[in-house]
């Protein structure tokens, strides 16, 4: 029986849910399922699941109730999906000063009339600073677990008709009022925050799950069936196919 | 019986080596007699120059001062990242400029009036390098399209503030420099060290003597006063070392020469440009007479060095510190403008808005069953 766990912000429920379909066919096919149990690092146990260092000369520490259920669980390989929401901090909603940037991948791609071209560069510092407390968590979950870890990426973001139709807590904080950005901004700033999670789990041996290319339709946004309920988060279908590649994947993961 | 009347009678004190040095207090010495004009509030104040003249910026907005920042950082940009990428170090995003004959090509480059045959660099990962800036952000510039549209953005910032300054302040920096053999452009830094590659046969050194600095001084001042005749211009001489020589000698020799250069022409052109000062950044750290401050590596100055050039400049530029001048304006400041109620900026809005979604997706009755 495959034992592993998983850990999370948000997406981790999209994640969790496929994950928990995946095990329910498996028993109605009277396989053996694999045994999975998810964990979401805002609950109260978990959170925070970094603790700062008091003092600057000393590096900060991984939660230790993440510890124990690392260390009592014993699994085979841990599932991770930290983080995920930062481009859409950064480019979900039209700015007074519109930008645009060029994505090295598609240096010839329009850009925004009248907008400013900030450099790649900037943007991917600026994308970093946001992401440095979840990069944080994810090198000290994976320094702290004794089995291979791999990180599941998050969903492109979703199309604009869908979050028009899920706007969510999105209404109450007077963010309908603001536009949405357009499809292909918010698409390479998705792309740029993959790129910086793919060198980061390169960096420290974490394997990093990608999105399906099915899953991404052609203006770099979430694929309609794979939408969940609010403007951001991607839904159960989503969890359901990552988590058969990362459990693919797993096979051939080693520590 | 008298002493007979003679022209060192009767000088003012800063003129007594015994009192203006010699029995200055620590951290007192205060070299600056005569300022010729003063910064008003409302003037608006550049900077360039080399890495010292950083500070000056620093220091001129927490003064109160008008720094003029030409090609500021877009607002979804942080703090940190816009640091990272040299937006607001000077008034435009150029970055050190070294020599007098890189910031005279700067205006030339910016007015279309030269265009360096070297045109970019690539790095070995293929990122376009600008030669003339090879630092300004980490990793360069993705593509020949965002190098050649920032660079062309980063011209009208310069020429923005050439034409709209009220005050330079410019901080002359090394005399030593690498050349484009070809038509005489001049790099910041050494092709091959931050991009580029060193080919001998392109590449010379130069080592600007004192006309050839006071040229390019004349120059600039020239170009700069045709658009914009009111401006006023401070020049200064950075107190840090040359980092290495390329001349044949000894470094400290080399360092020596290059800011004796240096200061001779800031003075020459000083004295015979009309609304051009020198200020004594040099003389108040290198001297050592001020105190002792160099750091470790005997190369950076340490704050307190930082903190007593910028105190005379202050001073004796933009108000009596020691009246409580600085501090009764930054007070008046804060009277006149109470601080607005900013609105929050659209990212932290739509923050909120993320994380109140991603608690409700974690309610999902499912995942909640089963994750205790």
């Amino acid at each position: 029986m495959t034992r592993y766990l998983g850990f999370g912000h948000s997406h981790i429920v999209a994640v969790a849910k496929g994950a928990y379909a995946l095990q329910a066919k498996e028993q109605a096919n009277a396989g053996t399922p694999a045994e999975a149990s998810f964990h979401y690092l805002y609950d109260a146990p978990f959170h925070p699941a970094w603790l700062e260092a008091e003092q600057r000369e000393t590096a900060g520490r991984l939660n230790g109730a993440i510890l124990d259920k690392l260390l009592s669980a014993a699994p085979q390989f841990v599932v991770l999906s930290v983080g995920g929401n930062e481009h859409n901090v950064l480019s979900f909603s039209a700015q007074d000063r519109p930008y645009d940037f060029i994505l090295s991948e598609e240096p010839d791609a329009p850009l925004c009339a009248n907008a400013e071209i900030i450099p790649e560069s900037a943007i991917r510092e600026t994308l970093h600073g946001w992401m440095k407390d979840k990069i944080a968590i994810l090198d000290a979950l994976s320094r702290a677990s004794a089995a291979p870890c791999m990180l599941i990426s998050p969903p492109p973001p979703l199309p604009r008709a869908h979050v028009l139709a899920h706007p969510g807590e999105l209404v109450r904080l007077g963010v309908d009022s603001l536009q949405i950005a357009p499809e292909h901004l918010r698409a390479k700033m998705w792309h740029l925050q993959t790129r910086i999670y793919e060198k980061i789990c390169a960096d420290i041996n974490v394997a990093f799950i990608p999105v399906p290319p099915e899953f991404i339709d052609e203006n770099g946004m979430l694929t309609a069936e794979a939408c969940g309920n609010d403007a951001t988060h991607a839904n159960e279908i989503f969890g359901e196919a990552v988590m058969q590649h990362a459990l693919r994947a797993a096979e051939t993961l080693s520590k | 019986m008298k002493p007979s009347s003679h022209p060192y009678m009767n000088l003012p004190a800063s003129s007594y080596w015994r009192v203006a040095v010699a029995n200055a207090e620590p951290g007192q010495l205060e070299p600056v007699v005569n300022a010729p004009f003063r910064i008003a509030p409302a003037d608006k104040v550049a900077t360039a120059g080399s890495c010292f003249a950083q500070h000056i910026g620093r220091y001129l907005e927490q003064a109160g001062s008008q720094l003029l920042i030409c090609e500021p950082p877009h607002p979804v940009l942080t703090s940190e990242a816009a640091k990272i990428c040299s937006y607001g170090v000077f008034t435009a995003r150029y970055g050190n400029i070294y020599t007098s004959r890189q910031l005279l090509q700067l205006f030339q480059r910016a007015y279309g009036r030269f265009e360096p045959t070297e045109y970019a660099w690539r790095s070995h990962e293929g990122a376009w390098i600008d030669p003339f800036r090879p630092t300004i952000q980490p990793g360069g510039f993705n593509s020949e399209r965002e190098f050649a549209l920032d660079r062309a953005r980063h011209f009208a910032a310069v020429r923005r503030a050439f034409e709209t300054l009220d005050v330079l302040v410019f901080t002359l920096g090394l005399t030593e420099a690498w050349r484009d053999q070809r038509d005489g452009a001049i790099f910041p830094i050494c092709p091959g060290v931050s991009g580029g590659r060193f080919d001998k046969k392109r590449h010379d050194f130069v080592n600007l003597g004192v006309t050839e600095v006071l040229e390019d001084l004349r120059d600039f001042m020239n170009l700069l006063r045709d658009i914009n005749p009111k401006c006023r211009i401070i020049l200064t001489v950075s107190p840090v070392p040359l980092a290495a020589t390329a001349e044949p000698r000894h470094v400290l020799e080399a360092t020596v020469y290059s800011k004796s250069v240096l200061r001779v022409a800031a003075e020459m052109a000083s004295r015979e440009v009309a609304n051009v000062a020198y200020f004594p950044s040099y003389e108040i750290i290198a001297s050592g007479f001020g105190g002792d401050y160099y750091a470790q590596d005997k190369r950076n100055v340490t704050p307190e060095g930082v903190e007593h050039a910028m105190r005379v400049f202050l001073t004796h530029y933009t108000g009596p510190l020691r009246e409580g001048g600085l501090m009764n304006r930054l007070l008046a400041r804060a009277k006149a403008t109470p601080p607005a109620r900013q609105p929050a900026p659209a990212s932290l809005v739509v923050m909120e808005a993320l994380q109140a979604m991603c608690d409700e997706e974690a309610l999902d009755p499912e995942f909640s069953a089963r994750r205790a």
